[in-house]
């Protein structure tokens, strides 16, 4: 009996979790973002093309992020990763930590935006403690990377009016959400891709379908790009050329250019 | 604290005063709360187990009130009835949180089915119950989250011991008299 009740002893000091409902965030995965943006400034000057991993929906797969995360570190040719939104199911501490503890293994930085999954129960001050602001933008390579929230049925209606504001013909877009009438509504969509169409954005860039394919489309010059949910060693890559020229390739074990 | 004292007079008058096996439970963790207090009820084969849990600020980020409530399925006992023994279970239960930014009925603004309720967590559990003498019993309980079965479905990626919770509980039989 004691050699039992100290095996749980043991067990205990290991996975002790209070509630389901905490919410703080253990020092080392506090303000991910700006971390990652300084190791985004420290990359060595840029060769083209250049490429970005893209990933979305990782929620409820843990082994397969797990296992995507070490398929782009066997890669060299990628400068940073780009996830999509949707790291937990259910907004909850454990998995964020859980998401959070994958993408620290990334040789490279990786950048995100907040998924409409992640601001379920507390998951909106999880992230904000975790990862930092829901909008933000960064430069690399003389593009411009604008991550913003569009997830309108947890935070209220999108803000274009920001996004507008920082869009310009260098700028390549990224949000959970991609411009259809599910969580927009069709004025806003449209005002969506007028104000892409009038900058000239180079991509934009979304996860949330969740599908096992991505998704690809191309108006008015502007590719729209859907990620599908990590599932396996699937995840995608963007090749930006020296003219700013596009491709987007679906990897699995190897990337669609490959097969 | 203040409300732990008072679920525990209450539970106190309510439990000291039952006919039945009714127990009063105290519950460090798995998953129920840094601190729960609750009645409980343990049959033969079937038991069941009610709690309020509280977790404070300090250590969970926020103040942190839940509700537990499982039921449980003794597989069989080590040792005699009544005397010592040891009674490994299995249970089926959930934890509830009255928060206002947790919903158990989906908010108007959501298309239908588009989540599950927050408020609630659905679990699953394991343990080992030991009784220590007519009066007095304790448990270690091993509890897994539904949104945890996402490790076993898809395991690995995850260390062991960032899925579930273990908790220690005390169960005093008010009518072992």
């Amino acid at each position: 009996m004691l050699r039992i009740l100290c095996c749980f002893i043991l067990l205990s000091a290991c996975s002790e979790r209070l509630t389901p409902w905490a919410i703080t965030v253990p020092g080392e995965y506090k303000n991910l973002t700006d971390r990652n943006l300084a190791k985004v400034r420290a990359l060595p000057e840029p060769t083209w093309p250049i490429r970005i991993a893209l990933m979305g929906d990782p929620q409820g797969t843990p082994h397969d992020l797990d296992q995507v995360v070490d398929r782009i570190n066997d890669r060299e040719d990628v400068s940073f990763v780009l996830v999509l939104g949707d790291l937990t199911d259910y907004g909850l501490q454990h998995e964020y930590i859980w998401a959070a503890r994958a993408l620290e293994k990334l040789e490279v930085p990786a950048l995100t935006v907040v998924g409409n999954h992640d601001a379920i129960a507390h998951g909106k001050l999880i992230y904000q403690d975790m990862f930092g602001p829901f909008d933000y933008t960064f430069s690399y390579a003389g593009l411009k990377f604008v991550m913003f929230n569009n997830n309108q049925f947890e935070f209220g209606d999108t803000d274009f009016s920001w996004l507008q504001q920082q869009i310009d013909e260098n700028s390549i877009t990224a949000s959970h959400i991609p411009p259809v009438v599910d969580a927009h509504r069709e004025e806003q969509v449209e005002l969506w891709k007028g104000n892409n169409s009038k900058a000239q954005i180079l991509a934009s860039l979304h996860g949330h379908r969740g599908g096992k394919t991505d998704f690809f489309s191309f108006e008015e010059g502007i590719p729209y790009y859907v990620v599908p949910k990590v599932e396996g060693v699937r995840y995608s890559l963007m090749t930006i050329n020296e003219d700013r020229s596009i491709r987007f390739d679906l990897c699995h074990h190897t990337c669609s250019e490959e097969k | 604290m203040r409300h732990i004292l008072a679920v525990a007079s209450i539970l106190w008058a309510f439990a000291s005063s039952a006919q039945a096996d009714v127990m009063m439970n105290v519950q460090h963790a798995g998953y129920a709360g840094n601190a729960a207090l609750g009645l409980g009820y343990v049959g033969s084969t079937f038991g069941a187990d009610a709690l309020y849990g509280w977790t404070p600020k300090r250590l969970a980020g926020h103040d942190v009130q839940s509700l537990t409530l499982k039921g449980l399925w003794y597989l069989f006992t080590v040792g005699h009835e009544g005397e010592m023994n040891v009674r490994p279970y299995l249970g089926l239960g959930a934890f509830y949180s009255p928060d206002s930014d947790l919903f158990l009925q989906l908010p108007d603004q959501y298309p239908k089915s588009y989540y599950v309720p927050s408020a609630l967590r659905p679990a699953l559990f394991t343990g080992l119950r030991m009784q220590i003498n007519r009066s007095f019993s304790a448990s270690v309980e091993y509890a897994l989250l539904d949104s945890e079965l996402a490790y076993v479905k898809n395991k690995g990626g995850v260390a062991y011991n960032q899925v579930g919770s273990v908790g220690f509980a005390v169960h005093y039989n008010f009518s072992a008299e």
